[in-house]
């Protein structure tokens, strides 16, 4: 074969089982058009004998389960397009059953301890129920998630590779991005009416980094951070630990000083132990003149931002 | 050339160095900046989750001070950028929910008329005076300095990205005459939004890139976003503390690298107000080299 009708794939191999450490197995491909990266595993399976560990059911971009690295990038194998040289590995966040095939049961068991189904408490008032498309916009986007995780793979706000979120205390590590789409799909239903404030704080939204690399990877595009975790975070903001407060307290400082102060809200997310904690570090700012000891703004940027918060109010 | 200059909260508190090169660069090259004074915040990612409509008005009213002005913007942070690029966005587009935006901000004593556009520092010095005409100003060519790029994740993804912006961010350093060494992956992230919230989890965030900028042997880290900087240089010490290793990598603004480029004298850029000593790359042995015109030190901002 020469090397413009070949792919070359170096493939993740490890079985906790009997394996010290992993290791990368090279397979030559013959290259065909349109060739998915599936397509590749199947061959070295079916003509090189790699005995590979993967896992797809539809091949048609639907099951969410042959989620996998490529060259560093998580996809899923039966979409992305083959490349003449490719790394093939698991995804990340996840411990690996064998070579491809990760576990992804911590986050689908975070998934069910959130509740994703709809709370009704009030009787149905008719049937059909009288509402409309429009009431269900805001979740619309989210119901073509396939539950495939690929974003939780990457996201790094989850623990690590010791295998998704773990609790302790009662509250878990951040869940993942994969978790809170199933949540978002029911909670900013309308006709939902469960209180999920509580729950979410012990899921760690607030530990979301913002970072949109969920928005990025999502094989099926959904708007992960804009149209599912902000909107949860402004629920778990309510929450009674308080523990997700931030974003209110945010909203408060700007209310109050316009720009942000961010030594006041320094303190009031952290309290006073944890400034005393960061001491050296706060001492270190005032010496190279990073602070600010008081904001001032205008009497007239105050009444024009508190003006825009009273008409913003829902 | 003039705009109106939105430098944002961070710059004008904790990295006010990055408001000093800025303006020292801006007169370098002939921009004029006129700062929206009393702009205040753009919400950064927090107001957006408890009051999107809030957040899309606090930005309204950012494009609105311009806009009275006949003004694009010019901004120094990827977050703020994202954010009044996402509502400029939306307030061009014919919808309800632009509609409903326009009749709050009525009631709020806001008449919006406009949207000016809004570009980060980089993109305008690219976009308006381009390579060629840039050139002539590196008089002293950082040749040999290894610089780790650190686009904000706000800058390329997400609602109010501007494609193209990490490539924006490699020339501009390349044309500085150093070296891109390509530390920072997809995955990556400084953590900023949560070092209030889990200083320890953001610690970790940060200490992924600032240890493999060891290893890669980058002489600094540049960043187009203050609060990268933020997490980056004045958290570094946290970061080395949960890595249980001292990294001590310096963290520039890219203003302040393209204004070492350009002959800044290093104080009148504030290199001395960053948490992390920069005194390496100030007397980088390359840089020491080259000749300094010492009449353009009078470009600086007084400290």
């Amino acid at each position: 074969m020469d090397a413009a009708s070949r792919i070359s794939a170096r493939i993740f191999r490890f079985d906790p089982a009997s394996d010290a450490e992993p290791r990368y197995e090279a397979v030559e491909v013959p290259h065909q058009p349109h060739m998915r990266v599936l397509d590749v595993l199947d061959y070295a399976v079916e003509e090189c004998g790699v005995g590979l560990g993967y896992r797809y059911f539809c091949g048609v971009k639907r099951c969410g389960m042959c989620g996998v690295n490529v060259n560093g990038k998580p996809v899923l194998a039966c979409w992305e397009e083959a490349t003449p040289d490719m790394v093939i590995e698991p995804l990340g966040n996840m411990p690996v059953i064998r070579d491809l095939t990760v576990d992804r049961s911590a986050f689908e068991r975070a998934t069910i301890d959130l509740e994703p189904r709809l709370v009704r408490k009030a009787p149905y008032a008719s049937f059909p129920e009288p509402y409309t498309h429009r009431d269900v916009a805001a979740t619309f986007p989210l119901m073509n998630c396939i539950e495939c995780y690929v974003c939780s793979s990457t996201c790094p706000a989850v623990s690590g590779p010791a295998g998704g979120p773990r609790t302790a205390g009662g509250r878990r590590d951040f869940v993942g991005p994969g978790t809170l789409v199933q949540i978002a799909k029911v909670a900013l239903h309308p006709k939902d009416e469960l209180d999920r404030s509580a729950m979410l704080e012990q899921a760690s939204i607030d530990h979301c980094m913002s970072c949109y690399r969920c928005e990025q990877v999502c094989p099926v595009g959904i708007p992960i951070v804009s149209h599912a975790i902000m909107p949860l975070r402004g629920v778990a903001a309510k929450g009674p630990a308080g523990i997700a407060r931030f974003p209110l307290e945010f909203a408060e400082n700007v209310r109050t000083h316009v720009d942000i102060h961010s030594g006041s809200l320094f303190v009031k997310a952290g309290g006073w132990l944890r400034a005393l904690a960061s001491l050296p570090m706060l001492l270190g700012m005032l010496v190279r003149g990073k602070t600010r000891m008081r904001a001032r703004p205008s009497a007239r940027a105050r009444r024009e931002v508190e003006a825009l918060f009273e008409a913003a109010e829902p | 050339m003039r705009f109106a200059y939105y430098p944002g909260c961070t710059a004008k508190g904790s990295t006010r160095e990055a408001d000093l090169a800025t303006k020292w660069l801006a007169r370098r090259v002939g921009i004029d900046l006129v700062e929206l004074v009393d702009a205040g915040c753009c919400g950064s990612c927090e107001i957006k989750a408890v009051n999107p409509t809030l957040h899309f008005m606090l930005n309204a009213r950012i494009l609105t001070m311009a806009a009275d002005q006949d003004l694009e913007i010019l901004t120094i942070c990827d977050t703020c950028q994202a954010n009044l690029l996402h509502t400029s966005r939306r307030m061009q587009e014919e919808s309800d929910a632009k509609r409903s935006l326009l009749e709050r901000l009525k009631t709020a004593g806001v008449a919006y008329r406009s949207t000016p556009r809004v570009r980060h520092v980089a993109s305008i010095l690219m976009d308006e005076l381009g390579e060629t005409e840039l050139h002539p100003y590196v008089v002293r060519p950082l040749a040999g300095l290894r610089v780790a790029p650190f686009a904000c994740c706000h800058s390329f993804r997400g609602p109010g990205a501007s494609p193209g912006s990490r490539e924006l961010l490699a020339e501009l350093v390349t044309l500085s005459g150093a070296t891109v060494v390509p530390v920072r992956i997809d995955s990556d992230c400084c953590g900023f939004h949560i070092l209030m919230t889990n200083e320890t989890l953001a610690a970790r965030a940060s200490a992924k890139f600032l240890a493999r900028c060891v290893e890669m042997q980058a002489d600094c880290i540049v960043t187009t976003s203050p609060l990268c900087h933020t997490a980056l240089d004045i958290f570094q010490k946290k970061a080395e503390g949960v890595a249980g290793r001292p990294f001590r990598v310096p963290v520039l603004h890219l203003e302040q690298l393209l204004a070492l480029a350009f002959g800044a004298q290093p104080d009148v850029i504030g290199l001395g107000r960053h948490m992390v000593s920069t005194v390496s790359v100030a007397r980088h042995p390359r840089m020491a080299a080259r000749n300094t015109d010492p009449g353009l030190v009078s470009y600086g901002e007084p400290r």
